[in-house]
């Protein structure tokens, strides 16, 4: 991160539209999650957490 | 877009559990029972192969018990007794207390260590049938058909308790589907209690399958899985039982059956529930049919099963392989 900042001249420069590209695209990844979650628990009948849940022996 | 819709407009009608191949494991097997609450099933299925793979001689001498456990021997007093035995029995093994003259007579006398076994697998499924009367909702169906390495000695334990059915190489109404059930697998090199050749396995699944009513939804509850499904694929053995190794590494081919292959291209039923082959857990479709092979990890305590929900048209609505 210190050698994107420190060298422009190489990696190019901060602007606002390049800020906000980056924060686009990080926010992304959690936003399609809850939105792919929220679709898939609506049309499916089973709940994927379901596959990991430890069953008790006794 | 519409058949997300249509999915939706669909209810579930029945939920199915569906595990296999816990050869024995105590673990395993109350982690079946536990699956109707968690995953809040209607029919539990346990599709095969629970019988255990061998008996564990606990010595009696001079007040303690001898046991080799895990390749280790393990001496404990006799008052010890039920944690040593539950201890062996995680795994799928019996524990049998004798005195070191009854082990010196068996182990001359094949027929009668063969008994013994099979005494044994009788008793844990009597005892297993029992315990399912006790923890399971009255609601819940528990479904237990053989696979080929049970002994036909447990066929009248589970035919005769009322809590549990066994409807082997017969139909089964579940509600919007009707379940065919066979646990006879093709040659093995392991000379099981319940093989048969290609053409006499197709014949009898014909047999079966040819008395359900026209138009009505199947489940294929077949041991064996379809041959080279991606649901069959072992270790290639040799002569002397080795795995065979090409190119530095094991040889994997498909060891399933034909003769279920045919059967499910032919009769096109809605689910295929197999088990057979430990290592080749998944899901595949062939046709517009699901076949699923949950796997198994019994020597691990680990329950891998699948969970198949079904609408009232018999349609599957949905599938989850587990792991518990």
């Amino acid at each position: 991160m210190y050698e994107l900042i420190a060298h422009s001249s190489v990696y190019g420069k901060f602007s606002w539209e390049s800020i906000l590209t980056l924060v686009i695209v990080l926010g992304a990844g959690p936003v399609i999650y809850v939105i792919a979650r929220a679709v898939r628990r609506q049309r499916d009948s089973l709940d994927l957490t379901m596959a990991m849940h430890e069953l008790p022996p006794e | 877009m519409l058949r997300g819709k249509a999915k939706r407009t669909r209810q579930r009608e029945l939920r199915i559990y569906f595990a296999t191949d816990i050869h024995g494991s105590e673990v395993c097997f109350r982690k079946f029972l536990a699956a109707a609450r968690v995953y809040e099933a209607d029919v539990i299925i346990l599709g095969g192969d629970f019988a255990g793979k061998a008996i564990v001689p606990v010595l009696t001498e001079d007040g303690l018990l001898r046991a080799r456990v895990g390749g280790e021997d393990v001496t404990v007093p006799e008052s010890e007794w039920g944690r040593l035995a539950g201890d062996i029995g995680k795994t799928g093994l019996y524990p049998v207390r004798m005195e070191a003259a009854e082990l010196d007579r068996l182990s001359g006398d094949e027929a009668e260590l063969d008994r013994l076994f099979r005494r044994e697998i009788a008793a844990q499924m009597q005892r297993w049938c029992d315990l399912a009367a006790e923890r399971l909702d009255p609601a819940v169906r528990c479904i237990i058909t053989p696979g080929n390495d049970d002994p036909v000695d447990a066929d009248p334990v589970l035919a005769a308790h009322p809590r549990v059915e066994c409807p082997e190489l017969e139909l089964c109404d579940l509600g919007p589907a009707t379940m065919a059930s066979l646990g006879v697998v093709p040659t093995t090199p392991w000379n099981t209690e319940r093989e048969c050749s290609e053409d006499e396995l197709a014949k009898q699944i014909d047999e079966m399958l040819e008395q359900v009513p026209s138009g009505q939804p199947c489940i294929m509850n077949l041991h064996c899985p379809p041959y080279a499904s991606g649901l069959d694929d072992a270790p290639e053995l040799d002569g002397t039982l080795k795995p065979v190794i090409r190119g530095g590494r094991p040889s994997i081919i498909p060891v399933g059956s034909r003769a279920v292959r045919d059967a499910i291209k032919r009769y096109q039923p809605v689910v295929g529930l197999h088990g057979h082959i430990h290592e080749s857990r998944g899901a595949q479709k062939i046709g517009r049919t699901l076949c699923v092979n949950p796997g198994s990890d019994y020597s691990s305590g680990v329950l891998r099963g699948a969970v198949i929900d079904l609408a009232q048209d018999g349609s599957c609505l949905d599938f989850l392989l587990t792991t518990g």
